[in-house]
C-alpha cells in the first residue's frame, strides 16, 4: 500500500543521493563539531551560564503573561507600537498593514525563522512589496527560491561551488567558487538595498521585558543595517523569547553563541530599545535621528500558549534556537533540513511544528528520529526532545497518522510476540 | 557467583543474531553461573511499541511479560540487549524487586572478581561504540570501557564523538525497520568519519542491533570509501574469544 510515508521516503532517498548535499554536510559536520567544542573549552563558566539560562527560561515561561504586559508597556512608552498576534494570519495582516500604510516599496530583512513560520515574504511580495533577505545565507536561498535548511545556517545544504553557480546565474556572468568573491558580491548588491529600504524587518534572539529591549546576535552586520537604515523597523518574534531583564538576555546570548557558531562572542550584539531618538535640542524629545523613527514589535503566539500550557511539551518553549541539536544530529548529518522540515527542522522542529503548523506536518519529522538522545545531550537547555518525539508519535497513532508500515510492526509484536513477524 | 539468573535474549538477538545468545550462554558456562531461559515463552519486551507511540498496547504486553518473568521467581534478569534493558529498568514497575542486568554488568563483576582468565596473544586495537539505550539513556559508559582496558592485549582508543556525544548507529527509534536506507547511511558515516581515522582492528559494542547496523555500515564504507575492513564484536563475543 502506498502512503504519504512512502513518498516521503522517496524524498529522503533522493537527498541521500544528492551529491552537493553530501559534500556540504560532510564539510559542515566536521567543522561545526570541532569549532563548537573548542569554544566550550574556552568558556570556563559555560555550565554556569547554561544552567542559569534554563532557570531564567523556566521562570519566564511561568510568568509569560506578566512579561508580555511589561514588554508592551515599555515599548509603547518608548514611542513604539506593540502587537500580540494570535496566529500566522493575524501577524501577516498586521505587518502588511504597517507596510501598506507607509506605502512601502522595499523591505530589507534580517534572518528570522518566525517570518518563515508565517510565510511573511510571500504575503508582502503579493502586495507588490520587494522583499530582500540580507543575511548571506538567507539571500542565497532567496535567490534559489528555497527554504532554509538550518535555523542558524539557512544555506548549509549548499557548497561554495553551488553558491557560485547560483550567483553566476543571477548575475549572468561567471563567478568563481571563492567565498571571498561571493561575499564581496553580496556586499555590493545589498548595500543599495539597505539605503533604499522603507522597512527593516528583524527577528529577536531574546527580548528583555523590564526595558522592552530586543537583543540581536549576528556576525555579518546586516542586522545593524536592516534595523538602522530604514525609517521603520518591525521586529517580529515568538512570544516565548521574553526574559525578565537585559542581563538575562545577555546571559542567554552567551549560551546561544558558542552552540550556534562556535564563537565565544558574536561580532555584533545589538540591543535595541525603541525608535531612534534625540533630546539634544532643548531636551525636546524627537524620534528618528539616524535610526528608524518608527518601531513596531509584533509578538507571535501561533500555538505557543498551547505549548507552554502543555506539561508534556512546555519544555520545548525553553529552546533558545542555538541549533546545536541539529548541527550534531546523526539524521541531520545525512539528509539536512530541506526534506526534514516543514518550516522548522529536525527533532526539536517536530515539536515546534506540531504546535505551529499541526500534527500532520510534524508527522514525517517525528518519524525520522532515531530517538538516540544526541540532541538532549548537546542541548545547553537539556531539552528532552526524544521523549517529546515519542509523545508526538503517540498523538500520531491516536490521530490515525501513523503509516501502515509502522502499524504492522506493532501488529507483529501483538500477534507473533516479535517486531519482525517471525514464527518462533 | 550465583544470581538466580533468568537470561532474556530479546527479539533482535533471538531472531537476527542467535549466535549472540549462544555466546552469552557460553560465557555463563565459563563463569559457572546457573541460569534459566524462557524459551518460547519469551515475548517481545514491548520497547518497539513505545517507540511507535503505542503506549496502550505496551502496558498490556508489559503486564503479561512481567507475570511470566515473575513466575520464574528469579533474583535477576540478565539481557544482552540494551533496548530490553532500558525498557525493563524504566517501564516495568512490576519487576521491582528483581534486579535487571545488562551483560556488561555481568562481565564487569567477573573481571573485578578475577573470574576471567585472559589468554593474552596478539595485540588488538579497538574502539567502543556506545549503544544509545545503554549509554545516553541508561548512563552505562564506564563499565564496558573498564572491561576493555582490563584486557591485557587490548588497546582501547576513543572516537572523537564518544560517550554522551556518541553518534547513534542509525538503528534507533525503529529507523532500521522504518527507513532502512537512512538508518544504514548513518552507520556508514559512523564508520567512515568516526571509526576509520582511528585505524582500529575492531569496533566493540554491546547491542545486537548496533552490531547489525555497524556491520552493514562497515561493509558499505569499505566498498564505497575503501575504509579498512573491520571486525564488529559484541563485548560478550570478544570476551569469549580472549578468555580460556
Ligand atoms: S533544542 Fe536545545 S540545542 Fe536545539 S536549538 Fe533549542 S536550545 Fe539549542
Amino acid at each position: 500500500m502506498s502512503s504519504w510515508f512512502e513518498a516521503y521516503k522517496g524524498e529522503i532517498s533522493r537527498e541521500l543521493e544528492n551529491e552537493v548535499l553530501k559534500i556540504a554536510l560532510e564539510r559542515f559536520s566536521a567543522t561545526y563539531w570541532s569549532k563548537r567544542n573548542a569554544a566550550i573549552k574556552n568558556l570556563p563558566y559555560y555550565n554556569y551560564y547554561r544552567k542559569r539560562a534554563r532557570e531564567i527560561k523556566t521562570w519566564s515561561i511561568e510568568h509569560i503573561d506578566e512579561l508580555i504586559k511589561m514588554t508592551k508597556e515599555n515599548i509603547e512608552s518608548l514611542g513604539g507600537t506593540f502587537y500580540l498576534a494570535r496566529n500566522a494570519e493575524d501577524a501577516v495582516k498586521h505587518v502588511t498593514k504597517i507596510c501598506e500604510e507607509r506605502n512601502a516599496k522595499l523591505a530589507v530583512k534580517a534572518k528570522s525563522m518566525v517570518t518563515e513560520e508565517i510565510s511573511l515574504n510571500e504575503a508582502l511580495i503579493k502586495k507588490g512589496i520587494e522583499v530582500v533577505e540580507t543575511d548571506l545565507g538567507e539571500w542565497i536561498i532567496q535567490l534559489r527560491n528555497e527554504k532554509p535548511s538550518h535555523i542558524i545556517y539557512p544555506a548549509i545544504h549548499l557548497t561554495t561551488e553551488e553558491v557560485a553557480r547560483t550567483f553566476s546565474k543571477t548575475l549572468n556572468s561567471e563567478v568563481p567558487p571563492d567565498a571571498t568573491k561571493l561575499v564581496r558580491i553580496a556586499r555590493e548588491k545589498l548595500r543599495e538595498k539597505f539605503v533604499k529600504a522603507d522597512i527593516g524587518i528583524s527577528g529577536a534572539n531574546v527580548i528583555a521585558a523590564d526595558t522592552g529591549t530586543v537583543l540581536l546576535i549576528e556576525n555579518e552586520g546586516n542586522i545593524r543595517f536592516s534595523t538602522n537604515a530604514p525609517p521603520t523597523h518591525i521586529c517580529i518574534s515568538g512570544m516565548e523569547k521574553i526574559v525578565p531583564t537585559v542581563e538575562d538576555a545577555v546571559l542567554i546570548s552567551r549560551v546561544i553563541t558558542p552552540n550556534a557558531t562556535g564563537q565565544l562572542m558574536p561580532v555584533y550584539i545589538s540591543l535595541i530599545t525603541g525608535p531612534s531618538r534625540t533630546a539634544d535640542i532643548e531636551l525636546k524629545l524627537t524620534l528618528g535621528v539616524h535610526g528608524p523613527k518608527e518601531y513596531h514589535m509584533v509578538l507571535l503566539d501561533n500555538g505557543r500558549s498551547k505549548m507552554m500550557e502543555d506539561p508534556d511539551f512546555k519544555e520545548a518553549s525553553y529552546c533558545i534556537r542555538c541549533g546545536a541539536c541539529l548541527s550534531d544530529c546523526p539524521v541531520y548529518r545525512e539528509i539536512g533540513g530541506i526534506v526534514w522540515s516543514h518550516k522548522y527542522m529536525g527533532g526539536i522542529g517536530a515539536i515546534w511544528t506540531t504546535f505551529t503548523h499541526g500534527l500532520d506536518k510534524a508527522a514525517p519529522l517525528a518519524l525520522t528520529c532515531t530517538t538516540c538522545g544526541r540532541c538532549k545531550a548537546i542541548c545547553p537547555m537539556e531539552i528532552d526532545t526524544p521523549t517529546m518525539i515519542l509523545k508526538i508519535r503517540e498523538k500520531l497513532l491516536k490521530a490515525g497518522l501513523t503509516p501502515p508500515q509502522l502499524i504492522s510492526i506493532a501488529e507483529n509484536i501483538k500477534t507473533y510476540g516479535n517486531p519482525f513477524g517471525a514464527l518462533r | 557467583m550465583r544470581y538466580g539468573l533468568l537470561y532474556w535474549s530479546g527479539c533482535t538477538t533471538s531472531y537476527l543474531a542467535p549466535e549472540l545468545s549462544g555466546n552469552v550462554v557460553k560465557l555463563l558456562g565459563k563463569l559457572g553461573v546457573e541460569f534459566r531461559a524462557l524459551g518460547s515463552r519469551e515475548k517481545c519486551c514491548g520497547y518497539p511499541l513505545l517507540l511507535l507511540g503505542d503506549g496502550g498496547s505496551f502496558s498490556e504486553l508489559a503486564a503479561d511479560v512481567s507475570e511470566v518473568i515473575k513466575s520464574e521467581e528469579p533474583e535477576a534478569v540478565l539481557t544482552n540487549c540494551p533496548g530490553c534493558y532500558r525498557c525493563f529498568v524504566n517501564y516495568y514497575p512490576k519487576l521491582s524487586g528483581i534486579k535487571v542486568m545488562h551483560t556488561t554488568h555481568l562481565i564487569y563483576d567477573a573481571v573485578k572478581n578475577g573470574k576471567l582468565k585472559f589468554r593474552g596473544g596478539e595485540k588488538l586495537r579497538v574502539t567502543y561504540h556506545d549503544p544509545c539505550d545503554l549509554g545516553r539513556h541508561s548512563g552505562v559508559y564506564d563499565l564496558p570501557r573498564n572491561i576493555l582496558t582490563s584486557i591485557p592485549n587490548v588497546e582501547l582508543v576513543e572516537m572523537s564523538r564518544s560517550r554522551e556525544n556518541s553518534r547513534c548507529c542509525g538503528a534507533g527509534g525503529v529507523l532500521r525497520l522504518s527507513i532502512p536506507q537512512l538508518s544504514t547511511q548513518i552507520a556508514v558515516t559512523k564508520i567512515k568519519d568516526d571509526v576509520s581515522p582511528l585505524n582500529v582492528d575492531a569496533v566493540i559494542t554491546a547491542c545486537p542491533t548496533c552490531i547489525k547496523n555497524l556491520k552493514d555500515g562497515s561493509s558499505i564504507s569499505e566498498m564505497l570509501y575503501g575504509t579498512k575492513g573491520l571486525a564488529i564484536y559484541d563485548i560478550v563475543e570478544l570476551i569469549n574469544m580472549l578468555t580460556e
